[in-house]
């Protein structure tokens, strides 16, 4: 018998309906047999016993365990009773910080060992590869992986490539997860009728035309390559950020620029290429054929999104259960016990879903802002009588709300701003939730100082709620955290933070006034699981594209395809920086030096508004940014995005019907 | 001018499937002036059950008038309703097939995907998708080529595809825009018998098409366009009988029944009139497609399409001179050669044979598969559409042997006498009565003169 007659009765076998049963119950009976032997295992290490309290965070430092935190009781041999007694109350405080850090290790410890979630990853894989079995691709699928594993293991374990055994495993894993998904998505969308038949149509032609293939296999191969990219020596925790922010990101805009150039193409080309002819003299509507065309889209979307985040999600997981920096091995430090430093920042900041409170101003007194306009004009008239620019030395009542919003942006600069050697509080509502918690609050900052110099470091006293001062030494431009415990938040949910612009405990103050830009102070709080956040951000993720893939759509059913995906990656582009178009123009003058309006400049200003604010929320939503950051993308976050981003696609898709209907479909541009 | 050859109208009871009245397209440009007017004021009616033909030369409005029908196209004035309905009516298009010029597919589905994937546009259960994709796979005998991709087909063979997505449905009215193009002549017979097995069936179909005769063999009624207006309109015999003869079809008559026949008619007629000619005098509407072309061009109709071909290019001329002048020198003289002499080698023949259905027609498409001939599709096209100087020198058919020998007999032959000619005219098929070779020359006779 032939290979190929052997390979044709292997294919009969697959596709008997016996061997699907068999293989169901086989792979139903060894995901029940992981799951139960996973549980065992569990139940046998948490026999065993925890270990001591004393040593928790290796090299950690918490707030109790700061430099500062001790390092202002200077004890020169002539304690004073006082001083005895800050010295008690401190110690105490720092037995607690002891007891509340070994809480949160215990807690990462436990969360480590989760059953729900590697009962879930087991139940997963066993569901893809049961979708896989009833495809009819069971052996086929089974001989790729044996083969992918033949090769990839021993580069892997013998050849001394371990980079290039992940890229073969990842590659293969990958396409044949996307394989599979693609069929799943094809079978669901076989139903007779107009809109189905678009759109599995539309999944035919993505996985069947070359450009589009392109894209999928260039991402498939950079998931696949990018953990061969990561620094082996860097701590854990900005390899897994590092990894979260190209594979998610990188992903997503390989997977955004292939979303919207084949919406366009899908419907640009079909009537170039007049096969839109015969489609639209079948029953088609006009409103059927579009909702066909951004299913189809949509779907290839949740396809190479889902395959994406399974396969970002998979290496976090992976890097995740290898030793960071000052372990041994996972969750091991070296020579002590417990977790080491890098880890417990891994856990608590990165794979976690902190909620997030910025601090802003406090509202300012209406009445004292107009005390000021009135002092700053007194003081303008008597330099320069020509300041009033009303007869008799009046001032009208735009130039005095002109003056009422500088006034308003000086406070705010005050507020913001610390001379050297000077301290100020800042308040920080709403960390109620946060009391109790296992997990530390986290303060988070980033000063300004002159122009930045990269080699200035400014040494900062900070003290929360009026707890022991704490000395870091800050970096300039650059975000920093400090882990507090819950302890700080007080029954009002409030935390006070004391900035000093100066090393207090030691008297010497920084040379320079620093200030905190919007944005540069904030308090956080684990809310919820790092895996599930994830899952939030990918449908985020998702939402975002499939609202893109509408745009493109509509821009096909008036325009050729060049014109079309020019619209539509304008559109795109304007809403992926609206979030940043809108901060930046805070920042943005419309005037110059002496206070003349550049007009060409407030027209730029008035387009970037405008820009701004039509895709406030799709730019707000920053999926990515939050998953690098470990910050909660919370439901009610997904669910506003979801219905303004389905009231957008909701929009353009009504005007691409009526465009659509009102076509001449037999005349084309673009030819 | 709209030369009205019959008004007539094959039954107009209930509603007809397709009706336009002053149908108006003009194309325009960027700054909406009016560039091309393509269908001029468009009236015409498609009833039930009716084969009905669209014929025009190229940019005559026969696809525009198609695609409004179809609402590809919006009417600039004017209405057209399909079924009672408005083109865009969505249920409406359920009940209609429909081939464009070209076959315009999916290049990425294969036969099999293609034709599912059109069936499920009409929501065709799966059973039914399956059935019916299998019968017409066999029908365009593509079974075996199946599960390749459209765009590794042939022309033909995405032809052949295409007239079967028109047909999954199983659809009342049948569009079949130039449904024999790029198919070999095996494809063209059997698109031709079933369009007229569809039309036994009840089928409504609109046939537009370049190859009259193809047109001719299948349509019960047709519309000539030209220049977007209507040139003439009327049933196949309304337009190609001869309107000043009658024809009288018997079996086999010998010499003396015939002249017996003729005195008769003498003696009716108080000698005035007599037996012309022993045949079916039948114009061919190969012809009088020409002759409305010709007309229209004549008046200097306008047209957005083709006109007739202009001059050779300078650069390839340079060196032809001497042919053309004896080119013209021939014209010349075959004008010259009078028209009688020609009619006079019709001989008098059996009954004419059915239309469309001779064996010994399929016996030469097949052998015209091999090496094109006259009859191929592309040569048949090519005459209407150029009729330069040069057509006299193509490769007269044996009738031409005919025309010659008669000529060279000297005698008119209409008499039908027996004798060495007469026999030679027996022989020729019926198909083979001078059609292209005379027509040929009477058109190089018209142009002479």
């Amino acid at each position: 018998m032939s290979m190929r007659d052997q390979l044709a009765r292997l294919d009969r076998v697959q596709e008997s309906r016996l061997f699907k049963l068999i293989a169901t119950g086989v792979i139903i009976l060894a995901a029940l047999g992981g799951m139960l032997s996973y549980a065992l295992v569990k139940h046998s290490a948490e026999e065993r016993p925890a270990p001591p309290v004393t040593a928790s965070v290796s090299g950690g430092q918490t707030a109790a365990e700061a430099p500062g935190a001790a390092g202002g009781a200077a004890a020169d041999g002539t304690e004073t009773q006082a001083e005895a007694a800050r010295r008690a109350a401190m110690e105490a405080q720092e037995k607690s910080a002891l007891e509340a850090t070994q809480r949160a290790v215990d807690d990462i410890l436990s969360a480590r060992r989760s059953l729900a979630g590697v009962n879930a990853g087991i139940a997963i894989a066993a569901g893809l590869a049961i979708g896989v079995v009833w495809l009819g691709l069971g052996l086929t699928y089974l001989g790729l992986l044996v083969a992918a594993g033949a090769v990839a293991y021993p580069l892997g374990a013998w050849a001394g490539m371990p980079g290039m055994a992940r890229f073969i495993a990842g590659t293969v894993v990958l396409t044949a997860a996307f394989t599979t998904l693609m069929q799943l998505l094809r079978l669901g969308l076989s139903a007779p009728g107009p809109v189905m038949s678009v759109a599995k149509n539309v999944l035919t032609e993505a996985v069947r035309m070359k450009v589009s293939l392109v894209f999928i296999m260039l991402l498939i191969l950079g998931l696949a390559v990018l953990p061969g990219t990561l620094n082996e020596a860097a701590p854990l925790r900005y390899r897994v950020q590092s990894f979260l922010q190209y594979g998610t990101a990188g992903a997503y805009w390989i997977i955004a620029i292939l979303t919207v150039t084949f919406s366009v193409a899908t419907v640009a080309f079909e009537q170039r290429d007049r096969t839109i002819w015969q489609t639209m003299t079948k029953p088609v509507s006009s409103w059927q054929y579009i909702l066909g065309k951004w299913i189809g889209v949509s779907a290839l979307a949740a396809a190479l999104i889902g395959v994406s985040a399974a396969g970002v999600f998979l290496f976090t997981e992976y890097l995740r259960s290898g030793p960071a920096l000052g372990e041994t091995s996972a969750y091991v430090a070296e020579g002590e016990e417990g977790i080491s430093e890098d880890r417990f920042l891994l856990e608590t900041q990165v794979l976690t879903a902190r909620v997030v409170y910025e601090n802003s101003p406090p509202e300012m007194d209406m009445e004292q802002v107009a005390l000021n306009v009135n002092q700053r004009i007194e003081s303008e008239l008597q330099v320069n009588p020509e300041f009033a620019d009303l007869p008799n030395g009046q001032i009208s009542e735009s130039k005095r709300a002109k003056l009422a919003v500088e006034v308003m942006k000086g406070f705010e600069q005050t507020y913001r701003a610390i001379g050297p050697g000077e301290s100020r509080r800042y308040f920080f509502d709403g960390l109620g939730p946060a009391r109790g918690q296992t997990r530390p609050v986290v303060f988070r900052y980033r000063i300004d100082s002159g122009s930045n110099r990269p080699d200035q470091v400014f040494k900062l006293t900070f003290s929360f709620s009026g707890g022991a001062p704490v000395v870091r030494e800050s970096v300039l431009g650059q975000y920093q955290n400090i882990e507090l415990l819950t302890d700080v938040v007080d029954d009002k949910g409030s935390v006070t933070v004391l900035v000093a612009n100066a090393d207090v405990p030691r008297g010497i103050q920084n040379p320079e006034t620093i200030s905190f830009q919007p944005g540069s102070l904030q308090m956080s709080y684990s809310a919820g699981d790092f895996r599930w956040n994830f899952l939030r951000v990918a449908a985020v993720l998702w939402v975002k594209l499939a609202l893109m893939a509408m745009v493109g759509i509509f821009a096909a059913t008036f325009a050729s395809f060049p014109v079309a995906c020019l619209l539509a990656f304008g559109v795109f582009l304007c809403a992926e920086s609206s979030d940043f178009l809108l901060k930046a123009l805070e920042n943005y003058s419309t005037e110059d030096i002496d206070r003349t309006v550049i007009w060409h400049k407030v027209i730029i200003a008035n387009i970037a508004t405008l820009i701004g604010n039509v895709f406030k929320v799709y730019g707000e939503l920053n999926p990515v940014d939050r998953l690098v950051d470990g910050r909660l993308m919370p439901w009610g976050s997904v669910a506003k995005g979801l219905a303004v981003l389905a009231l957008g696609s909701g929009l353009f898709f009504a005007a691409a019907g009526v465009i659509f209907r009102r076509r001449e479909l037999a005349t084309y541009s673009g030819k | 001018m709209v030369t009205n050859l019959s008004a007539t109208s094959v039954g107009s009871q209930g509603t007809p499937v397709v009706e336009c009245q002053q149908l108006t397209k003009i194309f325009k440009d960027f700054w909406m002036r009016d560039r091309a007017r393509a269908v001029d004021g468009l009236s015409f009616r498609i009833e039930r059950r009716e084969i009905f033909g669209l014929l025009g030369p190229n940019g005559s409005g026969k696809s525009t008038t198609i695609k409004m029908i179809l609402g590809l196209l919006r009417p600039t004035s004017g209405r057209v309703a399909v079924f009672g309905k408005p083109p865009t009516d969505v249920a409406m298009k359920s009940r209609v097939g429909y081939l464009p010029e070209e076959s315009y597919l999916y290049p990425f589905l294969n036969a099999r995907e293609t034709l599912d994937y059109y069936g499920k546009l009409f929501h065709l259960d799966r059973k039914t998708r399956v059935r019916r994709t299998d019968e017409l796979l066999d029908m365009i005998g593509l079974a075996g080529a199946q599960f390749r991709p459209v765009r590794e087909y042939s022309k033909g063979m995405q032809r052949r595809i295409g007239i079967a997505q028109a047909l999954i449905n199983d659809p009342d009215f049948l569009i079949l825009d130039e449904p024999t193009t790029g198919l070999d002549p095996i494809g063209t017979r059997q698109i031709k018998d079933l369009i007229i097995e569809l039309g036994r069936r009840g089928k409504t179909v609109l046939l537009s098409s370049h190859l009259l005769a193809d047109v001719e063999d299948c349509v019960d009624r047709m519309v000539i366009l030209y220049g977007g207006k209507r040139r003439a309109e009327g049933t196949c015999e309304s337009l190609l009988e001869s309107q000043n003869a009658t024809s009288i079809e018997a079996d086999t008559l010998d010499e003396e029944t015939v002249a017996e026949i003729d005195r008769v008619i003498r003696a009716r007629s108080g000698g005035s009139k007599t037996i012309l000619r022993v045949s079916r005098p039948r114009q061919k509407l190969e012809d009088l497609f020409l002759q409305i072309v010709d007309r229209a061009r004549a008046e200097h109709a306008h047209t957005s399409g083709a006109t007739s071909g202009g001059q050779t290019a300078s650069f390839l001329r340079a060196e032809q001179d001497h042919g053309e002048a004896l080119i013209d020198r021939l014209v010349k003289s075959e004008a010259a050669t009078p028209v009688a002499a020609k009619v006079a080698a019709v001989e008098m023949s059996g009954p004419a044979a059915p239309k469309g259905v001779d064996e010994s027609v399929i016996g030469s498409l097949v052998e015209g598969a091999e090496r094109p001939a006259a009859g191929a599709p592309g040569a048949a096209e090519a005459r209407p559409q150029k009729p330069g100087p040069a057509q006299p020198f193509q490769k007269p058919p044996e009738v031409d042997e005919s025309v010659i020998n008669s000529l060279l007999g000297g005698g008119s032959g209409a008499s039908g006498s027996g004798g060495p000619h007469s026999e030679q005219g027996k022989g020729v098929s019926p198909e083979a009565t001078p059609r292209p070779g005379g027509s040929g020359s009477e058109r190089g006779s018209e142009r002479g003169s």
